[in-house]
């Protein structure tokens, strides 16, 4: 099947409804598309469907209603080879990384591109040294995996996902487990790359992650799929929906642009998850920031 | 690139290794045949070389040592080729060839035929079966659980070892002690002395076969040892490609264990020692491996023919030369070990 990376949107969602177990829907009649260049940052609590939702896009886990079309076709339709050639993913870090040379796990992301047999020849290695220098990590090219700080191997992942030179990147969590200053340089990088006309998926825990990568935010409140520009999707009301705490959203003129604040982590005074809160909860959540 | 010359060297080095305890094994032993004497027998048919040697020397080395020799380095490629490709696959340095239960069931073939008083090849033959027998068993399980995880096969494996290993225990059981129950024990101690010519004929193709097909998918078993989930996304047809090392793992280990009964400590430890010497990447892994293989098990017959009047069974000799050669070179690669 031949796939035109030309199509517009580069992703579409539609109807998507999701259950592990049946009648039980994680979430129902998402619908959404990406164009290219754009990014879209999903957040929600601990087990609202975040990775679901992405592990639904990278085609390894089948919705029970809905389809997913990228570039235009029907995901379920196209071939494991080519969804690969398509689409890459960045894992999380693991907890252990291997001890293949950076070198060679980049060029990793050539195997969709090689024949049946085939190893990488000479011409994968050079594109794989050319993404490492794109992101200056030619110095490590021939250090093992292991011998790298979490922030390097978070780096090499992407140049590993670059290298497929698929124009979809999902990425699942990739600030997590980095200090700081890495976390920055790694949405640093994901706007970078959405310049140059890649669409990036990510999950993340930070919801000041779409305010500093701008592009599209996808929130899982409240039993709900919020679905827009970041700036103006993401509130007060929708942290304390999302996270069930007492949050907020300011202008900070200083730095010319929008930062979330959590104002009181438990504006109940009691414990409750965030998953599965429904709306009456949400309202009395409202309540409350009114007495308070 | 430099690793790549570290990489040619550490092969050549290898290979003359091999090459050379092949040909010291080939002339010492109990009727020892000088080693020029040896080399001209191997060669003379290829070189114009005047016969300078009896009868009985080319008989010795041609008839008696070299299929005995042959097979020995090819079950010693086997497990260790399988051994690699199983920890690769699996993820977890701690995997040996017998991780789907084929060693337990042909040890439980071995000892059925034994009973049964059925020969030597009937014992070879039942633990070929019963070996491949026990995987197909194993690999059944997730099917019925349409659960088809690495951890599933994992534990489907430990399942059918420990039943096989019961029916083993019955068959050692009831076995006479006086005679069978000690052939019995003697085979599953691993011996060289069983393999002769038309075995070898019967199974060195296949094995062969089975090594070619594990080396051309030395890269795939690269993707795969990143896990399923991150192969799959690198487009690797997973249950294919780990099928087919299974299958090519599983029948060099049963081919292996039939030879030669079963031989510890080979298909386990000898990938952690190539490892040490060329990486991770079973693109050079594999190959280090057989080589490495080859050469223990060529030095371990050498030694259980040698050392004492009567044959020592080779797993005693595996553990023991295996062990501080292992030790040795963790000493040497101290750093690489974390």
């Amino acid at each position: 099947m031949y796939i035109d990376f030309n199509k517009s949107p580069v992703l579409s969602v539609e109807n998507l409804s999701f259950a592990y177990e049946k009648g039980q829907y994680l979430f129902k009649n998402l619908h959404f598309h990406l164009e290219k260049g754009q990014i879209l940052q999903i957040l929600g609590a601990n087990g609202a469907g975040k990775t679901t939702l992405l592990n639904c896009i990278a085609g390894q886990l089948h919705a029970n209603q809905g389809t997913i079309r990228l570039f235009g076709q029907d995901l379920s339709q196209i071939s494991r080879l080519e969804l690969a050639r398509c689409m890459a993913y960045v894992p999380q870090l693991p907890l252990s990384a291997c001890r293949f040379k950076v070198i060679d796990y980049t060029v990793m992301g050539r195997t969709p591109h090689l024949k049946a047999l085939a190893s990488p020849g000479e011409e994968d290695y050079r594109l794989a040294q050319n993404y490492l220098a794109d992101l200056h990590l030619s110095h490590l090219a021939e250090k093992t995996m292991d011998q790298l700080s979490g922030g390097e191997r978070q780096q090499v992942q992407i140049a590993r996902a670059l290298t497929q030179q698929s124009p979809l990147i999902l990425l699942d969590e990739p600030a997590n487990h980095l200090d700081y200053g890495n976390q920055h340089r790694i949405l640093g990088l994901m706007t970078d790359l959405a310049a140059q006309g890649y669409t990036l998926i990510a999950t993340t825990h930070m919801p000041d992650a779409p305010l500093l990568t701008g592009g599209m935010v996808g929130i899982f409140a409240g039993g709900e799929f919020l679905f827009g520009p970041s700036a103006q999707m993401l509130t007060g009301p929708t942290l304390e929906s999302m996270y069930g705490i007492q949050g907020k959203v300011l202008e900070i003129a200083e730095i010319g642009r929008k930062a979330c604040f959590c104002l009181c982590p438990n504006p109940q005074h009691r414990s409750k998850p965030a998953n599965g809160l429904n709306k009456s909860t949400t309202k009395e959540l409202e309540k409350n920031e009114n007495v308070l | 690139m430099q690793t790549t010359k570290k990489n040619r060297r550490i092969f050549i080095f290898l290979s003359i290794i091999l090459l050379g305890c092949c040909v010291l094994s080939l002339s010492l032993g109990r009727y020892p045949v000088p080693f020029d004497q040896t080399l001209a027998i191997l060669l003379h048919k290829l070189l114009p070389i005047a016969p300078g040697w009896s009868d009985t020397m080319a008989n010795v080395i041609l008839n008696v040592r070299l299929p005995r020799l042959l097979g020995g380095i090819l079950v010693g490629a086997a497990l260790a080729a399988s051994g690699a490709t199983y920890q690769s696959i699996f993820r977890n340095p701690l995997v040996s060839p017998d991780l789907l239960g084929v060693s337990a069931g042909a040890c439980t073939g071995a000892a059925l035929a034994i009973i049964l008083h059925a020969g030597t090849a009937m014992v070879q033959f039942l633990a070929l079966i019963c070996g491949l027998a026990a995987v197909g068993l194993t690999n059944l399980i997730p099917r019925f659980f349409r659960n088809h995880s690495s951890l599933m096969l994992i534990l489907a494996g430990v399942v059918v070892g420990g039943f096989m290993n019961a029916l083993f225990g019955i068959l050692k059981y009831v076995a006479d002690p006086e005679e069978e129950l000690a052939s019995i024990i003697y085979w599953t101690m691993g011996s060289f002395a069983n393999i002769k010519q038309p075995i070898l004929q019967a199974l060195a193709p296949g094995m062969l076969i089975a090594l070619i097909v594990l080396f051309l998918l030395r890269w795939r078993i690269n993707v795969l040892s990143l896990g399923e989930r991150e192969a799959a996304s690198l487009g690797i047809n997973v249950r294919l490609i780990r099928g087919l090392c299974i299958l090519c793992a599983t029948a060099l280990t049963a081919c292996a264990v039939c030879l030669s009964g079963a031989i510890g400590w080979v298909g386990l430890i000898t990938p952690h020692f190539a490892r040490l010497l060329t990486g991770e990447d079973a693109r050079t892994l594999l190959p280090a491996s057989v080589l490495i293989g080859a050469t223990l098990t060529a030095v371990v017959d050498w030694l259980a023919r040698n050392l004492t009047g009567a044959e020592i069974p080779l797993s005693i000799l595996t553990g023991l030369v295996g062990a501080p050669m292992f030790i040795i070179l963790l000493l040497a690669q101290k750093r690489k070990i974390q």
